[in-house]
């Protein structure tokens, strides 16, 4: 476990402001304690300062996980949003797509969000913008990248993709083994 | 095998046997009523098979190898194969030239394709000409083909459509597998999807799909079209705009859940409640507060006095219009005036509520206002807090506040809630109040539809009813209004207090709790007054209503039912009343709310460390505040003030906690898009890691870690150095010179050597030689500079201090040796100490003949070049020492005589001579 470099701290920043703007100062500047960010395994792990001191008690190699994993590190030096990271960046996402109640097994099997399934937009949404995903229940689902700006969804195709799929909390049961 | 058919039937033969055949009772090959199996009378080889049928038994050569064998072929004993074919002759002829490829619905495409015809190729059209025909359709109906094309291909795009939709699908999971985040896949795949068939979709716009705004809660009330939120949203984006920073980091202290859950349990709870719930919900969710102080009701209560003291009250009295319509009038009166009357308020909140529910009823909702649920947060916390001790306290405290922080213009705030809490209808409303004249239905109407929309309502203006005057029912509607809305708006912007609150506590410096209790108590004091002073008004004014017990609302429905019709002037009167009335019952909630909002305050500023060390972090350093407070969390027994603050922490960490700044610094310059983001703000609280503390000998702030081991080693050094000069105090070699040339003068002076030593000298040179074996060996592993030396020739420095008295060896001729061991050396003179000193000289010389011929050299030096004149040399001085010995022993002989006489320059030469001569 160590910290991120600022090359990496620099990738993971902007991959999370994607989806949250500059409400990413919220997650480490908060009121109720100091969290910061480690890396370990590859894998990003947003962790408070008190656990962060109660795992130095831990030997690296035997250290499976600490904290909340927000993401890993592809071996091509990309970061990538774990869904475990929902619950942190559902409530300071900007862009939200809401999909219908039929499209929601879908996109829980993984699938992109098509236009027939999608409910309900934030207004201005960029193309390849990210998005938080919700029900129509308003339940976070999981991250998209809007596949159209939200004047393009208006008028395309019922088929066409319009949020493409990131992670969704479908993982949590297809990617048990993996996800920590 | 080969088969040959025997045909017995030749064509010349056949009408022959035709004929024969017809004689045996054989009609066209069929013989009816025969016995399968049995043979045609008269015709060899033919038998009767199955359905009569006559037939021949066929005779088939067959050839295997050389051999020729012929099969016998019994139709009538296979008769169960043909068994089909009968049925189906006879059920329904066929002719052959039908029996296949003509199959129903040829023209179908798929059949033409099994037919082999397939149509010309065609490029697949887009997915959008058939919308895009129909548009044209309606533009111009002139265009007529192309729908018809359309038409007709409308069958391959359902086709296509499915295929597209399974790739879409398909994609997705297997490109998730890599890495689909980065831009350029997702462009990618973007590009992909441009290029398929169905991409440029450009029909009608979908009216399902809601486009909401960028503060659009998740809570929010699921009906809500994105138009009117817009506009509503766009007054309030600023409290929603807060909520959506604060909602997720706040941790509300009775919901057990983390701050990120928050969303999810008060989901749970919506879908647990019913949709008025959530309207509910959502209709407080967009509304600010409703800050009514306890001044401003006074201010309007005496202001409404002068109007009540006349027997008519304002409403009535002010147009002449009222007369004539009651139900107008009273709605028109706010609008004018715009005045502060509360009778004018209520009517607006009123008539504004009455607009709602029109709206309401198009919309076809039920909005049950007096069953709305009570805010859960202040609800648990209410029962939370009745538990404590200070209750009542907090409330008085709470009264003065809210007396001395909230001044807001009560009538555009009451507005304000009205028009969000009806979901954006303000401009409506607006426009309503605008033109009130106008535009507006009569209250009667809008009573009528309220009546049919919700029972409750109905109730209440049943009881208040009693009289005809409909003006009544306006006036106590709002009131009831008011009081709904005095809570549930308090409680939506409980939270919004709260972040007042936690504003100002890290603004100002926090006040330790006995301060707090003074304030509290100054506060309460100013409450009592002003409540006094509210109350005396009320009593002035009504006395009924001026009691602030809270079973005023009760009374007020229990008196409510009473009410007999009266005359006009007394009704007037107890509309005064009710109205004070009211307006007690108002402040009542208002107080309630300030409670409540006072409860959750407290609750939290027990609960939430952070609320109470938050003043003090101000002031002395917060993270090590918050760090300290953090390791006992909220335990109020350990409550970490200033005292628990070390000065000197800070320092220590400051080294360690480099690192950390450097990541955390590194913040804003990572975050190229994120603009306002300053990440300035973590170097505060920065978090101190254990596991990055290490030595960096990069960095300058860790030199200081590093004197001390450099003291260390210095010392070792200059100990080292120390050592070292002593050493060559002791001992000094000073090898000049050859070896050779040494070694060879040794034998030339062997015999005259003079002695150049002192005496003293010659006394050290003694002890000296027993450390000599020690010092030879160090020398040996000494520095190659030594070996050097010895190389040049060597001089030995015994106990030279400082002048350091070299001594060449240079081997001179030895006196004839005294007999030293007959005397005492302490008796013995200097000179004749030379003597003796010469014949240690020799002794040595025997000695290093009694060396190993290899160790020898050794000694002196290492380098192998000079064992060979060792060697030489060694055998020189054996004869030497040899013939020394001999002469020694003859000249003892003759010396002997001579002893106790002094040893002269001619005695020396003497033995030189004599040596000479014996040996060379």
């Amino acid at each position: 476990m160590r910290p991120l470099t600022d090359e990496e701290t620099k990738i993971m920043f902007e991959k999370v402001s994607k989806y949250i703007g500059e409400n990413i100062r919220i997650l480490v500047d908060r009121p109720d304690g100091t969290y910061c960010f480690r890396l370990h395994n590859d894998r990003v792990y947003y962790i408070s300062e008190k656990i962060l001191k109660l795992a130095t008690n831990i030997s690296r190699d035997k250290l499976v996980s600490v904290g909340t994993c927000f993401g890993k590190f592809t071996k091509t030096k990309k970061f990538r949003l774990h869904i475990t990271a929902l619950d942190f960046l559902a409530p300071y996402a900007k862009f939200k797509v809401w999909v219908k109640p039929g499209a929601e097994q879908s996109f829980l099997y993984g699938n992109h969000v098509l236009k027939s399934g999608l409910g309900r937009i934030t207004e201005n949404t960029m193309q390849y913008q990210g998005v938080v995903v919700y029900s129509m229940a308003d339940v976070p689902l999981g991250f998209g990248v809007a596949a159209k700006s939200t004047q393009e969804c208006r008028r395309v195709d019922p088929m066409s993709i319009v949020v493409f799929h990131q992670a969704d909390v479908g993982e949590f049961i297809r990617n048990e083994d993996t996800l920590t | 095998g080969e088969q040959h058919l025997q045909q017995p039937t030749a064509e010349d033969k056949t009408p022959k046997l035709l004929h024969s055949l017809s004689k045996v009772g054989v009609d066209n090959f069929t013989m009816k009523a025969a016995v399968p199996g049995t043979e045609v009378p008269g015709h060899k080889d033919w038998v009767v098979s199955k359905f009569g049928r006559v037939l021949p038994i066929l005779q088939l050569r067959c050839r295997k190898g050389n051999r020729v064998r012929t099969l016998k072929y019994d139709p009538s004993k296979y008769s169960h194969n043909i068994r089909k074919l009968d049925k189906t002759t006879a059920d329904q002829f066929t002719p052959v030239t039908q029996l296949t490829w003509a199959l129903p619905g040829g023209e179908d495409d798929i059949s033409k394709k099994r037919r082999g015809e397939f149509p010309p190729y065609e490029p697949p059209r887009p997915k959008n000409d058939t919308i895009q025909l129909l548009r044209c359709v309606t533009l111009s109906p002139l265009r007529l083909e192309p729908i018809v094309h359309t038409e007709a291909h409308q069958f391959t795009t359902a086709f296509e459509r499915p295929t597209n939709h399974r790739m879409a699908q398909k994609r997705g999971p297997h490109l998730t597998d890599s890495d689909v985040d980065s831009d350029e896949e997702i462009r990618r795949l973007v590009a992909a999807q441009q290029t398929s068939p169905g991409a440029q979709w450009q029909g009608l716009e979908d009216d399902n799909l809601e486009v909401v705004g960028f503060d659009y809660l998740v809570k929010q009330q699921k009906g809500n079209s994105g138009k009117r939120n817009s506009q509503t949203q766009g007054n309030s984006t600023e409290t929603q705009s807060k909520k959506m920073t604060v909602l997720p980091v706040l941790k509300l202290p009775f919901s057990e859940s983390d701050s990120d859950e928050d969303d999810e349990d008060d989901e749970d709870v919506q879908s647990a409640d019913s949709s008025s719930d959530s309207d509910y919900e959502a209709m407080f969710s967009n509304v600010t507060c409703l800050e009514i102080s306890l001044a401003d009701l006074q201010r309007l209560a005496k202001e409404s006095q002068p109007t009540s003291e006349t027997p008519a009250p304002s409403i009535l009295g002010a147009t002449p219009k009222l007369e004539t319509n009651l139900a107008s009038s009273s709605v028109e009166q706010p609008a004018p005036k715009k005045g502060t009357l509360p009778e004018e308020i209520l009517a607006a909140i009123m008539e504004e509520d009455s607009s709602e529910d029109e709206q309401k009823k198009k919309k076809k909702r039920k909005v049950v206002m007096s069953k709305l649920p009570a805010f859960q947060g202040t609800v648990a916390l209410n029962e939370g807090s009745e538990t404590d001790s200070c209750l009542k306290r907090q409330k008085k405290e709470d009264e003065g506040r809210g007396n001395a922080v909230r001044k807001q213009k009560l009538y555009s705030d009451t507005h304000q809630v009205n028009h969000r809490a009806t979901d954006g209808k303000t401009s409506r409303c607006l426009s309503r109040q605008k033109l009130t004249g106008t535009e507006k239905k009569t209250p009667e109407n809008s009573e009528q539809e309220e009546e049919e929309d919700d029972e409750e309502r109905k109730k209440e203006a049943v009881r208040n009813m009693a009289a005809p005057n409909v003006l009544n029912m306006v006036l106590a509607k709002p009131a009831v209004h008011s009081e709904k809305a005095g809570p549930g708006s308090a409680s939506s912007c409980d939270e919004e207090e709260e972040e007042e609150d936690k504003m100002k506590a890290n603004q100002t410096v926090f006040i330790a709790k006995a301060a707090a209790k003074t304030l509290s108590s100054s506060c309460t004091e100013q409450g009592k007054d002003k409540q006094d002073d509210s109350a005396e008004d009320v009593v002035k004014t009504a006395p009924p209503p001026a009691a602030h017990s809270e079973s005023s609302s009760s009374e007020e429905e229990e008196q409510a039912p009473r009410r007999v019709p009266l005359g006009a002037e007394e009704e007037e009167k107890r509309q005064r009343k009710a109205n004070l009335r009211r307006l007690a019952a108002v402040q009542q909630r208002q107080k309630e709310a300030e409670e409540h909002k006072r409860l959750i305050r407290g609750a939290l500023a027990k609960l939430v460390g952070a609320e109470l060390v938050g003043p003090v972090f101000v002031k002395f350093g917060p993270s090590t505040l918050m760090e300290l407070q953090s390791c006992f969390g909220v335990d109020s027994r350990f409550r970490m003030d200033t005292r628990f603050l070390d000065d000197d922490e800070d320092k220590e960490e400051e080294s360690g906690e480099g690192q950390l700044h450097r990541y955390t610094e590194s913040g804003p310059q990572t975050l190229p898009n994120v603009s306002a983001c300053d990440i300035q703000k973590e170097t505060k609280s920065v978090c101190r890691d254990i596991s990055a503390l290490h030595y960096d000998p990069t960095r300058e702030e860790h030199a200081a870690f590093e004197t001390k081991k450099e003291s260390k080693a210095a010392s070792k050094k200059r100990e080292e150095v120390q050592k070292l000069p002593e050493i060559s105090k002791e001992i000094y070699y000073d090898v000049s010179g050859d070896l050779k040339a040494v070694f060879g003068s040794t034998k030339n002076d062997v015999a005259g050597g003079e002695v150049k030593k002192s005496w003293d000298q010659e006394e050290k040179d003694e002890s000296g030689k027993d450390e000599e074996p020690t010092v030879l060996s160090s020398l040996l592993w000494a520095d190659p500079s030594a070996e050097k030396e010895a190389s040049t020739g060597f001089k030995f420095s015994f106990f030279g201090d400082g002048t350091e008295t070299k001594i060449d060896y240079k081997v001179e001729s030895i006196q004839a040796p005294k007999v030293s061991w007959q005397q005492d050396p302490r008796l013995l003179d200097s000179s004749s100490e030379d003597d003796e000193e010469e014949q240690e000289e020799d002794e040595e010389d025997g000695s290093a003949l009694l060396f190993p011929p290899s160790e020898g050299p050794k000694l002196f030096c290492r380098s192998s070049q000079l064992e060979e004149q060792w060697e030489e040399r060694r055998k020189e001085l054996k004869q030497v020492g040899i013939s020394f010995q001999r002469n020694i022993i003859k000249s003892g002989l003759t010396m002997f005589t001579l002893s106790g006489t002094k040893p002269d320059g001619s005695l020396h030469t003497a033995l030189k001579s004599v040596v000479r001569t014996t040996n060379f």
